[in-house]
């Protein structure tokens, strides 16, 4: 378990280390941030003097070095656009994004896995013909046209729920949460019913896969022959075969949608770590795409060997150990 | 339960007055903004931040609606000597902290803006004429400049004045915490969540006209669809930087209203004269031509008799901007009237270029923003369109504006043609920006990117800036701008326009430099 851990860690910063050498060559192959916010009383002087203070002016390695040991040191740099921490800027963003891709992660679950069920008890049937072509719909709408197309009818039509940002927070362990009060959470449904549709209808198509496949199984017979009630059968015997291809997806997804909430977070005006890494690439501020990079990339990691770690829990038959691989 | 029927209807009607009644009570203002603010009124210096600056902060001189300098922070200023200024300033002004304003926060708010560290827009530029700053008293201050400098007064409406006791010591991070964010301006600052919204309270003690919004929200929705939809959906009272595309679909609905009004911004094509043999021109059949063919003045002219600016504003822009004559909007100081576009005419061009000796044109590469100016890169395609019908084989390259402007800066530029947007500050200053040789040692020609040098011009500017004059200078600078123009040094498209919306109730004075100012609304009475 421990060499496991270790390998995944040492995995996550030869990434880190790879990935933050890529984006800084080329947003150095883009150009000086500064000419992005020239203005028009700026002389050439100024703007070799402002290029000389950020250390815009040294040679790409140089700044590289500068860069990888003010890292080590735990500075990212100060943001161009901000005028602050670069970290603190992403930081404080990231409870956004989290809180989002939690809400999504549970409305796919809790809708999910219920109907997935439902309609892989009875395969072939209507609502299980109905249930597939929503899904495939789900898999296949654009997420900006989605939320469009929801902020349009909820929000600006029938007026039910807010069209953006936020809303109302409350401070949970110091982290402001917008779940815990009535005006967050209507804030909050929008966009996490935007951001979960598609690992909605994943997750939907991998219940009733898994619930036709393993209904035919032997072990469903035999616990049949048994005399098990048909809910034990379901909710203990199937459940616990079918979720483990189910919780690998849905962390993997989890993932993602933390890193890639962009979409959704810009239609939405959610104010969290996707809609900073638009903001920041088309400003060229190099500090806070690095930081946030490097942060998704961390978080990656981390859910992936959470849900490696979860799956060996639950199945027996998987075990960690050095030589898995 | 008909009684029952009656009370609860009365109930209802009692709430719904007690509501309206607390609306009318407390005029709150939530706007939907386009771009996140700097609170730190000397960091980041972009037209955006500059109105938004003028809601906490003040300056010692404004510019009035018209673009002319009123009294700010200081009350009366004048040029005791050549190069010596004297600048009166307004007494009894508190900061939003109590403590009185005074010289010593002008001279504490003059120093920090050269030195506030990782800037990468510095408010610099406007103070770096002046070498020193001498005290007289409490409310009098001396600006001592390098040369004689009538322009310095004009230089100011950008530079904030901040408390000393408030901000000495701090960085651009104690703004955005509120710590520091302590000016004289209208509104004082409650909250600030980045990527959020900023809260601001009015300023019951302000010294100059009170705000009319007791609370103002600032929510910040960077995306166009969602701006919209937050007004439609009745979330917010006014959306700033509306896409013209969206104007008529608006203009339509009965729940709000749109306000335009002219923007100091105007678009033009530059066409680089300073490249020799440009990779961005070749022969028709793709090879190199072997000269810049920008540098004939008649290759020039034919472009602006090739564009019809008329269709472009009405059918790109959806009629919000108004088609260009000169590098400055009217209204503002060197506009003239008399001088007027050469008129659409595809074969006035066509003969130009043959006389040029094209006759049957050349393959042009345009390059475009595609996220800088309204619809840029729609106008590049159909500028593309208007060259491909005097005989060029155009092609028409959008990028963004963080990949195109590093690339196409003073003092050469590398694309042979492209599209740019100046905005005025109050006069015809493209003359000095864009037009004048490059000059790193005087400021001059900081943004020439197109390489275009002309002693002729070069001196008409020199002259310019020597006259104090308001009248006189209006004469100088439209006669060197008809100079600039009939060498078709660039060429004007169309001036902007702002367009803001509100919801039905509201009044909205759009601001000429694009601000979104909470001061300029007002509820329809």
């Amino acid at each position: 378990m421990l060499t496991f851990i270790i390998g995944r860690v040492t995995q996550a910063l030869a990434m880190v280390a790879v990935m933050s050498a890529l984006v800084f060559a080329a947003i150095f192959a883009i150009g000086n941030p500064v000419d992005v916010f020239l203005n028009e009383d700026m002389t050439q002087t100024e703007i070799e003097a402002v290029t000389k203070a950020l250390g815009l002016d040294l040679p790409l390695w140089q700044q590289y070095l500068r860069f990888v040991s003010n890292i080590v040191h735990g500075d990212f740099g100060s943001s161009f656009v901000f005028g602050r921490s670069a970290l603190s800027v992403v930081l404080e963003r990231l409870p956004a994004t989290l809180e989002l891709a939690f809400a999504a992660t549970i409305i796919a679950l809790l809708i999910g896995l219920p109907v997935g069920l439902c309609v892989g008890l009875r395969p072939g049937s209507r609502a299980d013909r109905a249930v597939m072509s929503v899904t495939s719909f789900c898999f296949s709408v654009p997420t900006f046209w989605a939320g469009l197309l929801l902020v349009l009818i909820f929000s600006v039509e029938l007026k039910w729920l807010p069209t953006n940002g936020r809303g109302e927070t409350v401070d949970l362990f110091g982290i402001p949460v917008s779940f815990l009060t009535w005006n967050g959470l209507r804030h909050l449904f929008l966009p996490a019913f935007n951001l979960s549709l598609p690992l909605l209808a994943l997750i939907v198509r991998l219940t009733r896969a898994g619930t036709v496949e393993n209904m035919g199984l032997d072990y469903i017979r035999f616990a049949r022959a048994k005399g098990i009630a048909e809910w034990r059968i379901v909710f203990v015997h199937l459940l616990r075969n079918i979720a483990i291809p189910i919780l690998t997806v849905t962390g993997l997804q989890l993932g993602s949608l933390i890193a890639f909430a962009v979409v959704t977070e810009n239609v939405f005006g959610w104010p969290g770590i996707g809609k900073l890494i638009v903001d920041s690439i088309m400003q060229l501020d190099r500090p806070v795409i690095v930081a946030h990079l490097v942060m998704v990339v961390l978080l990656f990691s981390f859910i992936n060997m959470l849900v490696d770690i979860a799956v060996a829990l639950i199945d027996p038959r998987v075990r960690m150990s050095g030589k898995a691989k | 339960m008909s009684r029952y029927r009656s009370l609860s209807s009365r109930a209802l009607a009692a709430t719904l007055l007690l509501a309206s009644l607390g609306a009318a009570q407390a005029a709150d203002l939530k706007i939907g903004t386009r771009t996140e603010p700097s609170l730190d009124p000397h960091f980041l210096y972009i037209g955006y931040n500059v109105g938004f600056s003028q809601h906490l902060y003040d300056t010692l001189v404004f510019r009035d609606a018209s673009g002319k300098l009123v009294p700010g922070l200081a009350t009366s200023w004048e040029a005791v000597e050549e190069t010596r200024w004297r600048f009166h300033l307004r007494k009894d002004v508190k900061f939003h902290d109590g403590s009185p304003f005074t010289a010593d926060d002008v001279v504490f708010s003059f120093d920090r803006i050269p030195k506030v560290p990782n800037n990468p827009g510095t408010y610099a530029g406007t103070l770096k004429s002046i070498v020193k700053i001498e005290v007289k008293d409490s409310h009098t201050i001396d600006f001592i400049t390098d040369s004689i400098n009538p322009m310095l007064p004009n230089q100011f409406p950008n530079s904030f004045i901040i408390s000393r006791k408030a901000a000495e010591g701090k960085e651009t991070k104690d703004f955005s915490s509120g710590a520091a964010a302590i000016g004289t301006g209208p509104f004082t600052f409650v909250e600030y969540v980045p990527g959020q919204h900023v809260k601001l309270k009015k300023n019951p003690s302000y010294w100059g006209k009170s705000a009319t919004w007791d609370n103002v929200d600032l929510r910040i929705i960077p995306n166009d669809a969602a701006r919209v939809a937050a007004l439609l959906g009745g979330d917010i009272d006014l959306a700033d930087f509306i896409p013209p595309n969206d104007v008529p679909k608006l203009k339509e609905r009965k729940e709000v209203i749109v306000h335009t009004g002219p923007s100091y911004r105007t678009i033009a094509i530059k066409p680089n004269v300073g490249l020799d043999n440009p990779d961005d021109v070749r022969t028709k059949a793709g090879a190199p031509l072997g000269k810049n063919p920008f540098k004939d003045v008649r290759v020039r002219q034919a472009l602006s008799y090739g564009i019809n600016r008329e269709l472009m504003v009405e059918r790109v822009l959806s009629g919000l901007a108004i088609p260009a004559s000169q590098m400055v909007p009217p209204g503002m100081l060197g506009y003239s009237e008399a001088l007027k576009n050469p008129p659409y005419d595809i074969a006035k061009a066509k003969a130009l270029l043959a006389e040029a000796g094209y006759p049957d044109g050349f393959a042009v590469k345009l390059h475009c923003t595609n996220d800088r100016y309204v619809n840029d890169a729609k106008v590049c395609q159909v500028l593309g369109q208007m060259l491909a019908r005097i005989g060029l084989t155009p092609e028409v390259i959008t990028q963004p504006a963080s990949v195109f402007f590093p690339k196409n800066r003073a003092p050469l530029g590398q694309y042979v043609l492209s599209l740019g947007g100046w905005g005025s500050a109050g006069e015809a200053d493209n003359l000095w920006t864009w037009m004048h040789t490059y000059d790193k040692a005087r400021g001059l020609g900081v943004f020439n990117s197109t390489g275009w040098s002309d002693k002729e011009l070069d001196g008409k500017v020199a002259v310019i800036q020597k006259t104090i004059d308001t009248a006189q200078r209006e004469k100088l600078e439209q006669d060197a701008m008809a100079y600039a123009m009939s060498r078709f040094v660039v060429l004007p498209l169309f001036y902007q326009t702002v367009v803001t919306a509100t919801r039905q109730g509201f009044k909205y004075v759009p601001h000429i430099n694009e601000y979104t100012l909470a001061m300029n609304a007002s509820r329809a009475d």
